[in-house]
């Protein structure tokens, strides 16, 4: 068991700092570095022999079987989506499709983990929603199955540029992208004239209105992301290249992020509830925003004001907003593990959820308002009038607005930092 | 844990040994059961204490952690603000339990019996239905800055945002407060339990003779003998409140959490080997839930011998001399236990309204527009969830009493099977998730799928110690004359237990059955680790939607969690009290 484990951490190691190298000189391009990992899926391992067979052949033996999907439950309007496509699943594909409404994706990291621990090869779960860390976690347990994701028949509409690296670390194909995510911020306009479109002018309507303005809690997902944004936009820009390789050395960390923890403590004292108490994400945060506690909030979904207005978890008042330097973006995933019992039914499913009629309905605002993974514009006409036809909601956000995505820094920086968040305030 | 261990196994060793006398085995189906309930709370009892205890010998081969190693240790000590969080665990853990207790004496001492007192419970009862984090949620609604008290408040003026104040408070406290409201009730019932086993109409006529009166004679004498017989509830809710997580991450401060939920973040972490300093602090904790128990029973039975003491030296003065302080005294408990009921009936009644509200924000009193769609998007995707927790329960509370009452059966007949109480609190005072973590490796080593069976036996492991716990009391307490009586007749031991025992202690068996069944649809981490996400029940529902931003589905799953063990508790307490227990005269 450990024996193929230490190896595979080296060997992701070493393909994360070769690829690094090569990213060095093209960072400035949004979902950047897409040809450096192109050649890692190249040189990297062998796609499996079931994935290497005919779609129609896999087609054939997925049908009659029954997967599990691991994915987060805590929106019904995923859970919603997620009911309509199982049963499209099993009208036109033969599978059977069971979500899994996990409350943190850990918990299935956690499964997984156990059943490797248990020395298990038939696991508990098929496919699982996943991005980041966690699918660092289990790529560097050796937990994941592939290359898989250029073998499915609609991976050929994918956007040129997406779902080489999730997170700064490479995916080699072991990840299919699902969605895309970029940082929104929301604001009350009954409250504020005027949204603050940077970090600057947060803490200056901090300054004005003490105790309406907080952050979700770092090592939450949505907490350590507002400490990135935060970073790249108040360090010197010239020295953002330097996030985009490993943390070099302690010294170079306290330099870099010196502003960052400038501006943290200048803002804890003026936060919600003196910053005691931070919400425990992005969902705690809105629901606080919906009762007037805190006047600003923030989301990974584009749509998800649009989407919150309409069904009445928001007040009408609520408009989203970004920072005028942009805002950090990336993908999230589906993924297969190395243990899933049912692989064929698995890519299947995973295909279907890429296909354009699916991620047309999973962009609808007024359903879930994820963004898609496809390249609309290189979409048969037939399928492309499906995304045309997307309604417009009142508090939408259009591609426009949103602009160009910041990249991720890598990982070492996001481990620092939450070490570095928790040794300063945890105290 | 260690000594723990080499004395369980020492201990099974000498059963072994007494077993088979004449060297032969003869497996009579009361052996069959009792080795069959040994290893169904020994096996993942031991599993799971493997699994806490490896890690924190920095033993983990699946992440490449393969020699024995110092390392959880230097990481556990290393995290910052545990000293706070230890603090807040004492505080939270210790001042709920104590406030539970106090609500509870006053109860026995101004309420129990009176016709105030039964209203009290009835109106208790959804309280005691509701799980730990809905009432949390609810309170928070309620007494929250932006809560409907504040809105109240607020109505006649014209105000844009809510007001500042710090509730959750930084200390604790707040935490404190909703974990006595929800275990107040609890104690009440299991005090309840008590009295109706105790001759109180007899001791009190005896009492009142004396010239004492009746909140004197409640104070003096059936106080200090619920508060005895009651122990293993309190100790029970002391153990929960110590290491309680979902509560803690709702009421408690988050900056510097409680331990419990430090070790929570810690498990959660999206680096695996994080998982090596949580189980350290999952052993420490539980030492700490071990310490701090054996001290409160210390102090308990202290001060319950000083009140004897008191009770001896003092023999009050006539209830005729002083009736106007005792009579305020009395008032002032009961309207204490009145606010204490009304707050928590208005939590239960904000996640209701919650639940129907289509938009609810601030300052609205209610909801600008009501709607049912939250209960039909809920309903159409929980009603799978809905029949497994029914089911599950019904199944797992069944057990749970019925090894309860072969366990008293035995202890009859070998005395006091010390081991085994051991085993049966050690999942109480372990923390769940690293401590299920073990089991369900063991099990998955075992060859076994995860699915219901797992899930049978995780809730059993959490169900039978309340069961046990609740039904331990009336069980010692029945009069065993009557038994005897019916022996001496010629009945077979059988029949003497289902005609006489059980038949007479229908209802303590019933709140005990109701108690277990509401354990087992509270438990969340069993059911999705041991289950695999395969047996969603309405509690892995609710938490996985209690992490979205939509407030009212939150609300419609913790009504929906809430409103099966509330029929069961109203079910049991209409089960008919027996009749003629207890040696009154003589």
């Amino acid at each position: 068991m450990a024996t193929t484990c230490l190896p595979g951490r080296r060997r992701a190691l070493a393909l994360m700092g070769g690829s690094l190298v090569l990213m060095a000189g093209m960072s400035a391009m949004p979902w950047a570095t897409s040809l450096a990992y192109a050649a890692d899926a190249a040189k990297g391992r062998a796609v499996p022999m079931l994935a290497a067979l005919e779609w129609n052949v896999i087609a054939d033996k997925a049908r009659g079987q029954r997967i599990d999907f691991h994915a987060w439950g805590g929106s019904e309007a995923t859970n919603a989506y997620l009911r309509a496509q199982a049963e499209i699943a099993a009208r036109e594909h033969g599978i059977e499709v069971r979500h899994v409404k996990i409350a943190d994706t850990a918990e299935s990291v956690s499964t997984l983990l156990a059943e490797k621990a248990a020395g298990r090869s038939d696991g508990s779960i098929d496919v699982i929603w996943i991005n980041g860390e966690n699918f660092r976690a289990l790529k560097q347990a050796e937990l994941v199955w592939g290359p898989f994701v250029e073998r499915l028949p609609n991976s050929e509409y994918l956007l040129e540029e997406i779902g080489a690296r999730d997170f700064g670390l490479a995916t080699e194909g072991m990840e299919a992208p699902w969605g895309r995510a970029q940082l929104i911020f929301m604001y009350d306009s009954a409250l504020l004239e005027s949204p603050p479109r940077s970090m600057r002018a947060l803490l200056d309507v901090a300054k004005a209105n003490p105790g309406r303005v907080t952050y979700p809690q770092p090592p939450s997902f949505h907490g350590t992301t507002f400490l990135k944004q935060a970073l790249l936009e108040l360090m010197p820009g010239e020295q953002r290249e330097l996030l985009a390789a490993p943390v070099a050395s302690d010294a170079l960390f306290a330099e870099v992020t010196a502003p960052l923890w400038d501006y943290l403590d200048a803002l804890h004292p003026l936060m919600w509830a003196q910053g005691e108490r931070q919400p425990a994400g992005a969902e705690e945060q809105m629901k606080l925003l919906a009762q007037r506690s805190v006047w600003i909030a923030l989301s990974f979904v584009p749509q998800e004001v649009a989407n919150a207005r309409q069904e009445g978890r928001l007040p009408p008042t609520i408009e989203p907003y970004i920072h005028d330097g942009g805002t950090l973006g990336n993908v999230h995933y589906l993924a297969i593990p190395a243990s899933a019992p049912h692989k064929a039914a698995a890519l299947v499913w995973v295909n279907q959820l890429m296909s354009a009629e699916a991620q047309a309905a999973k962009a609808d605002p007024s359903r879930w308002g994820d963004e898609t993974v496809l390249d609309v514009t290189r979409l048969p006409a037939a399928q492309r009038a499906a995304f045309d036809a997307l309604p417009e909601l009142a508090g939408g956000m259009s591609p426009e607005a949103l602009g160009t995505p910041l990249s991720e820094p890598h990982p070492s920086w996001t481990d620092a930092l939450e070490a570095e968040w928790a040794r300063r305030y945890r105290n | 844990m260690g000594a723990t261990l080499s004395q369980l196994t020492q201990w099974l060793a000498e059963r072994w040994r007494a077993e088979r006398p004449a060297g032969r085995l003869a497996l009579t189906p009361a052996r069959l059961l009792r080795w069959a309930v040994l290893l169904l709370l020994l096996g993942p009892t031991a599993l799971g204490l493997a699994g806490l205890v490896a890690p924190a010998l920095g033993l983990w081969p699946a992440l490449g952690f393969e020699e024995v190693s110092a390392i959880a240790w230097q990481r556990w000590w290393a995290l910052p603000g545990l000293a706070d969080g230890l603090r807040l665990t004492l505080v939270s853990g210790i001042g709920g339990t104590l406030l539970a207790v106090l609500l509870t004496m006053g109860w026995l001492a101004a309420a129990a019996g009176t016709r105030f007192g039964e209203r009290l419970e009835r109106l208790l009862a959804p309280v005691l239905a509701m799980p730990h984090l809905a009432l949390a949620l609810g309170l928070l609604w309620l007494a929250a800055p932006s809560g409907v008290l504040m809105r109240l408040l607020l109505a006649p003026f014209e105000v844009l945002a809510p007001p500042q104040y710090p509730l959750p408070d930084a200390h604790g406290i707040t935490l404190a407060l909703g974990l006595a409201l929800k275990e107040a009730p609890f104690l009440m019932l299991m005090a309840q339990t008590a009295l109706s086993r105790l001759p109180v109409t007899a001791q009190l006529q005896a009492g009142q003779a004396l010239g004492y009166s009746i909140p004197q004679l409640r104070w003096r004498i059936l106080m200090p003998q619920v508060m005895r017989a009651i122990a293993l509830p309190i100790g029970a809710v002391l153990a929960y409140s110590l290491a309680v997580v979902d509560v803690a991450q709702v009421l408690g401060p988050t900056r510097t959490p409680t331990l419990a939920v430090r070790l929570v973040e810690l498990w959660r972490d999206s680096d695996p080997s994080s998982r090596l300093p949580a189980s350290v602090g999952a052993l420490l904790l539980a030492l700490l839930v071990i310490v701090v128990m054996a001290l409160g029973a210390a102090v308990g039975r202290y001060l319950l011998n000083r009140h004897r003491d008191w009770v001896l030296d003092n023999p009050a003065p006539r209830a005729a001399a002083r009736p106007g302080r005792k009579g305020q005294r009395g008032r002032v408990i009961r309207v204490l236990l009145g606010t204490v009921t009304a707050v928590s009936l208005l939590a239960f009644a904000v996640i209701a309204v919650q639940s129907l509200a289509r938009s609810w924000f601030f300052p609205s009193l209610l909801p600008a527009r009501w709607g049912l769609e939250s209960w039909q998007q809920a309903l159409s995707g929980l009603g799978g969830a809905f029949s497994n927790s029914l089911w599950l329960a019904v199944l797992v509370a069944t057990l749970a009493v019925m090894l309860s009452v072969a366990v008293f059966e035995r202890e009859r007949e070998v005395g006091r099977l010390r081991g085994f109480v051991v085993c049966l609190y050690l999942p109480l005072l372990l923390p769940q998730a690293s401590f299920l973590f073990g089991f369900q490796v063991g099990w998955l080593s075992l060859g076994a799928d995860p699915g219901w069976v797992g899930v049978v036996i995780g809730h059993l492991l959490f169900a039978l110690p309340y069961a046990w716990l609740t039904l331990a009391g009336p069980w010692a307490r029945f009069d065993v004359r009557l038994e005897q009586a019916a022996r001496l007749l010629g009945r077979s031991r059988l029949e003497v237990l289902i005609g006489i025992r059980l038949r007479l202690m229908l209802r303590p068996l019933a709140i005990s059955w109701a108690v277990a069944f509401a354990v087992s649809i509270a438990q969340y981490v069993p059911t999705v680790v041991l289950g695999g996400g395969r047996v969603p029940t309405l509690t892995t529902e609710t938490l996985a939607l209690a992490t979205g931003a939509d407030p009212r589905l939150t609300a419609v799953a913790a009504c929906l969690q809430a409103c099966l063990p509330l029929l069961i508790f109203l079910l049991a307490r209409a089960v008919p009290a027996g009749r003629a227990l207890a040696p009154i005269r003589g």
